[in-house]
Order: structure tokens, then sequence, then C-alpha cells
């Protein structure tokens, strides 16, 4: 038992179950929590000790994952990643995320957005396929081409800036920012060659010109990964190639390394 | 209810600025104060001796001079400039499109805002309209 | 969407000059004699028709969704867009050139 001082919090939650309710209600819980209780934590205990009906989802509990994203006091964040009483606040408003279909209570559905995010083939497209096969060496890479892309790798795909975007509001189209800052990370990176590939995708109507740079995506993102400076880099390179033209294709050099063997077998139909 | 499960925002969507950074209320009032030139714009097309006297003037020399300030911050950032160049995300995270140069642009066109909504009234109020 | 941004570049433009060609008298009687002020004009037309509608347009497509909606939304513009514009320049000839 902790010997900090507890104090007791009122949590009000969402509670929804699309295949009975009509509508969706608020219920009430009351819960004790010291300084280092988090919002995963406190619904945890609701869980174990007053109502085993709660239904949330949650993974790794230390913000690696991307699976407890929710509304908490009406701002998107993660649950696990959420002190109690960090908030100030004496009633703890909890809701599922914004913006997305609700399977039961706090938990979202993420098909869609999965779906939409493999039109813009989120993997490095190469064409030297006997290299990819049998390795014989790693490919180089400056530090200054490593900042490029860096930044916009380190997204867990939590789905929390989709939620905050005012366009995905009201256009179940729009790609968003998650899918967006991951077509931009793989344009960036000096290792792909697929940029054609991806314009189709990117350059329509529902691509990245819906976008007014309302920031919201940047100021709810856990892990600082930006993905409205993602979106407007992504721009220029667009309009680059519009009045320019592609002017070289990326040239990458292999290092050979006598150490890296690997004979990869091709799998049956695969191409 | 399906609309229930749908859990979309809907156009109200637009108008919740309270937890997020100031772009985005940049972003509403921009849209409002285009949807209002387009009305003053259709009007003074189809009836072209028509202007809107005295404080009208002021209310469209105040939509105009943010749209026009504002549009010129969009179109410097979503090409990419003064928005910072892509760093390691270091915790606490100072995101380059919030903090930084794009902040002191902001700030600037704000500035500008407030002297030039100044200098139209004046032309509009107080020198005889021609 | 390019067009977008250098529209509304011109419109700045071209907006200052008429705004003073009409409320400053000093400057403004010199560019209304001369044949500076219907060019003026003319591109400013172009120019803000473009803007507007395809402003309009981005927000009718975000709000209805479809792409049936989409592309009538976009043949609805197009089709105002070119009348305003016969208007627009039936007056402007009506204006400058009163014996046709």
């Amino acid at each position: 038992m902790s010997t900090d001082k507890e104090i007791e919090v009122k949590f009000r939650i969402f509670r929804f179950n699309p295949k009975t309710d009509f509508a969706p209600r608020w219920q009430e819980y009351n819960v004790k929590v010291d300084k280092s209780t988090t919002v995963l934590d406190a619904l945890l205990k609701i869980k174990e000790e007053q109502d085993p009906t709660l239904t949330i989802r949650y993974s790794c509990r230390q913000a690696v994952c991307g699976s407890c994203g929710m509304m908490i006091n009406d701002k998107q964040m993660l649950a696990c990643f959420t002190r109690v009483l960090e908030l100030n606040s004496n009633i703890i408003k909890v809701a599922p995320l914004k913006n997305y279909r609700i399977v039961k209570d706090l938990v979202t559905d993420f098909s869609e957005l999965f779906q939409k995010e493999r039109q813009v083939k989120p993997y490095i497209i190469r064409h030297d396929f006997e290299e990819l096969l049998n390795p014989t060496g790693t490919y180089k890479q400056t530090e200054e081409e490593l900042l490029g892309y860096i930044q916009f790798a380190d997204c867990i795909e939590c789905g929390m800036c989709n939620s905050a975007c005012p366009v995905s509001a009201t256009d179940p189209l729009y790609l968003g920012p998650m899918i967006l800052n991951r077509a931009y990370r793989f344009i960036s990176d000096p290792r792909d060659l697929g940029f054609e590939q991806r314009i189709e995708a990117i350059d329509s109507e529902h691509g990245c010109w819906r976008c007014h740079f309302a920031a919201s995506c940047s100021t709810v993102c856990p892990k600082g990964v930006d993905p409205a400076k993602a979106i407007q880099l992504l721009r220029r390179q667009l309009v680059k190639k519009a009045v320019l033209g592609i002017s070289s294709p990326k040239k990458v050099e292999l290092i050979p390394m006598a150490h890296v063997k690997g004979k990869l077998e091709l799998p049956k139909g695969w191409q | 209810m399906a609309i229930y499960e749908e859990n979309r925002e809907g156009v109200s969507g637009w108008f919740r600025i309270t937890r997020y950074s100031v772009e985005r209320a940049l972003y509403v009032i921009q849209r409002l104060s285009g949807i209002g030139i387009v009305i003053f714009a259709f009007i003074h097309l189809l009836y072209t001796s028509w202007h809107p006297g005295g404080w009208g003037d002021v209310i469209l020399g105040v939509l105009v001079t943010y749209h026009t300030l504002n549009g010129l911050r969009l179109v410097l950032t979503e090409h990419g400039f003064l928005i910072g160049k892509p760093t390691r995300a270091v915790y606490p995270y100072r995101k380059g499109t919030l903090y930084g140069s794009q902040r002191y642009l902001t700030m600037a066109i704000l500035a500008l805002f407030v002297i030039f909504v100044l200098i139209w009234s004046y032309v509009a109020l107080v020198i005889p309209a021609g | 969407m390019f067009i977008h941004y250098i529209s509304g570049l011109i419109i700045l433009i071209t907006g200052f000059i008429h705004l003073i060609a009409n409320n400053l008298p000093s400057i403004g009687t010199i560019v209304h004699e001369s044949i500076f002020y219907p060019v003026n004009l003319i591109i400013l037309l172009s120019a803000l028709l473009y803007h507007m509608l395809n402003g309009v347009r981005a927000i009718l497509i975000e709000v209805i969704p479809g792409k049936c909606a989409a592309k009538a939304i976009t043949w609805i513009m197009f089709l105002v867009g070119i009348t305003l514009y016969i208007y627009g320049l039936q007056v402007f000839l009506n204006l400058f050139w009163p014996v046709e």
C-alpha cells in the first residue's frame, strides 16, 4: 500500500452497447486515487471492484502501443500516459475517441482506418529484387538524411490525430494526418523509390489538399511526431513534382558487408 | 441508433476550439470571413453601385483584412516555409508547427491586422466616400 | 489547389489598386481615365470568381460526403462561375463602351 494521501475522485464514463442500447448514457463511479495513479489504473480498478461490464482496450500501459486513446475531459489523451491528479478536476469525463465507430463503451473500431492506410502503400518500395532477396550489404544513410524523416517514424498509430482533425469531423473519406504522415515518412526516406505509386492516393480530392493547417493533430500527439509538418512538407514535394518534374531518382549507396549472408526463397506465387 | 454508433462530430466539431492551439481558432475565423466576403461579392457583382455605408464598411474591412493576412500566412506555411526543420523528437516535445518561427509569424500577422483595420476604418468613416 | 493560392495573390494586388482608385480622389482620377482601370477590373473579376467558387466548393465537398456529390458540386460551381463571368463581362462592356 502506498503511503501517499488518497483522494476520492468521481468518474463519469460513457456507456453504450450498440447491439442492445437505444442511446448512450453516462455512469458515475467514485474511485480513490493517489498522486501516481493513471486514468488506465483507475479504469481497471473500477472494472475489478465496481463494475466488470466496463469495456476498455489497453495493452502495453507504457505509451508505446497506441491502444488506449480516449477523450479525457474533452481532449484526446492516452489513458496510460495521463495522471488523474494532474488533470486538476473533481469530475473526470471519459468517452471514446471521436470520429471512429464505437464497438462498445470506450472501444472504437480502427479497421476502416487501416483499410485507408493500405492505399498509400506504407512500406519501402525498391526495384532491385536480387539484392533484397539475397542481401550482401547494408544501405548507407548520412545523419542529415536520417533527420529528414526520423521524427515522422516515431508514430505509434494511436489515431488521436485523426480524431482531433476538424476535416475528419465532417468528411469520412479524408485520409487524415496519421496516414499522410506515414506516406511522407516513406516518400522522404532516401531508400524508397515509389513516389509515383503513391501520388494517386495523396493528390486526390480527399488527400493532402483538404488540410487547412488547423494544427490540432500536432497539439494532441503524445509522441511529438508533428503530423502537420509532414503534411506541409508533403505538399511541397507534390508542388515541386508538378512544377519542376522529378529531376533524378534517388541513389543510395550499398556498403558490402562480408558477414551478411542470407538466401531467401520466394514463396510460391509471390510477385 | 446508428447515428450514435457512427460517432462523427459533424459541423459542430469545427467550432470546438477550447482545448487546442490558436491555429484552430484562426482557421475557423478564416472560413467564416470567407463566407462573409462571398455574400458581399455576390451582391456587389449584381448591383455594381451598392456599397454598405459607414459601419458596414468597417465590418467588411475587418473581414477582408483578416482573410488576406491569414491567407498570406497560409501561403507561406502550407508550402513548408517557416515551420522548422524536422529534428529528433525529444521530451518535452516542442513541435515545429506550434512553437518557434510560426508563432512569431502569427503574432506579426495579428499585429498587422490591428493596424490595417484601423487604417481602413479611418478611410471609411472619416474621409467622405467618393 | 495551387491555383487557389496564386489567385489569392492576384486578388490582393488588383483589389488593392481597385480600392485606391475608387476611394482616394488624388490618385484615383489618373487611373480612372486610362486604359489601366478596365484591364485591372477584368483580371480581378476572373481571379475573384475562381477563388470564391473554389472555396465554396471545398466547404461543400467536406460537408456532403460521396463521389457523386463531389462531381455534382464541381459541375454546379463551374456553371455558376461561367454565368457570373458572362454577366460581369456584359455589365463591364455596357459601362465602358455604352454605344454597343
